[in-house]
């Protein structure tokens, strides 16, 4: 009973065999097992398949997520070193996709984890380098952007 | 949404057309839970700059929400949630931070910030608010707000 396999199918017809107890990292996915769809192949509508199968990747690697008390320092030292390699070999574009899917499956940990990287992306960055990034387009007019940058102006003095 | 290659005129406010890229291009400001997430984690500085990216950013960063997990994000063990009714009452987590906690980090880069600056900070508020309430009222005009000592180094020698 304890390792059941879960299948999931992703928005572009990939399906994926997994462990439940990785499985149930995705709320959504334990929501809809208590609601009794266990045994079937789990559709995932707004997730492809190269986004789920990444998503998956961490998921296994996570499944035993020490606690806070844990002592094994090593431990965590190679979970942490496991992520950012994980994270660094992605795009931005991937970044994103990936913290849509996990907001919408309700995998707690890699939303935090994946929107924190890209909060350490745009720390300490200008407004004009943000907008480069992110492809956005200034839509303030100069009176109001004057005005904006007036009211958020971190120092007194710069 | 499958990411498809679109071409598309933008119109800008001040009326400059401009050609969208023919490339698939992952549009943040598209997806509000998504920006919501990335800067509920920035840090005050990066917040700041932010809000002044877009008009949508600037707007999200005006969540007051954002700011209250800001000013709790090192502070163990977390204020009651009570505080937050307190808080909203004398103006909110933006204006606390804006007033009293930006200028003491702006000088004070590596300030540790715990519980008692927080507390601190919170009494200032409360300073800031009644001065405006009562002596602003009595006075028939705002007097400069006592918390510029905030902002300007005090010679107490």
């Amino acid at each position: 009973m304890s390792s059941n396999k879960i299948l999931l199918t992703s928005s572009d017809g990939e399906s994926f065999e997994i462990d439940e107890a990785v499985a149930r990292k995705f709320l959504i996915i334990v929501h809809m097992m208590e609601d009794n769809c266990a045994g079937e192949a789990i559709p995932l509508e707004n997730v492809t398949g190269d986004i789920l199968s990444k998503i998956i990747e961490y998921a296994k690697m996570h499944v035993n997520e020490p606690s806070e008390e844990d002592e094994d320092e090593e431990a965590k030292k190679n979970l942490d070193s496991w992520d950012a390699k994980f994270m660094e070999k992605l795009d931005l574009e991937t970044i994103f996709k990936i913290i849509l899917a996990a907001n919408y499956l309700n995998f707690e940990g890699l939303l935090g984890f994946a929107s924190q990287t890209v909060a350490d992306y745009i720390k300490d960055k200008t407004p004009e380098e943000v907008r480069e990034i992110f492809n956005i387009e200034n839509d303030f007019t100069p009176e109001e952007e004057e005005e904006i940058r007036k009211e958020n102006a971190w120092t007194f003095n710069e | 949404m499958s990411s498809e290659k679109r071409v598309g005129m933008v119109e800008k406010s001040n009326n400059k057309r401009q050609r969208v890229n023919q490339v698939p291009v992952f549009s943040i400001n598209d997806h509000h839970d998504v920006l919501v997430e990335i800067l509920r984690r920035l840090d005050g500085s990066s917040l700041c700059s932010a809000a002044c990216v877009c008009r949508l950013w600037s707007a999200v960063a005006r969540n007051d929400s954002i700011w209250e997990e800001l000013c709790f994000r090192q502070v163990s063990p977390r204020p009651s949630l009570s505080l937050r009714s307190v808080v909203s009452a004398l103006g909110g987590y933006r204006c606390l931070y804006f007033l009293c906690i930006r200028p003491v980090l702006a000088r004070l880069p590596k300030l540790l910030w715990t519980r008692d600056q927080l507390q601190l900070s919170l009494s200032l508020y409360c300073v800031h608010y009644y001065e405006r309430l009562y002596v602003g009222a009595w006075l028939g005009d705002a007097p400069p707000s006592s918390l510029i000592f905030l902002r300007k180094p005090v010679n107490v020698v």
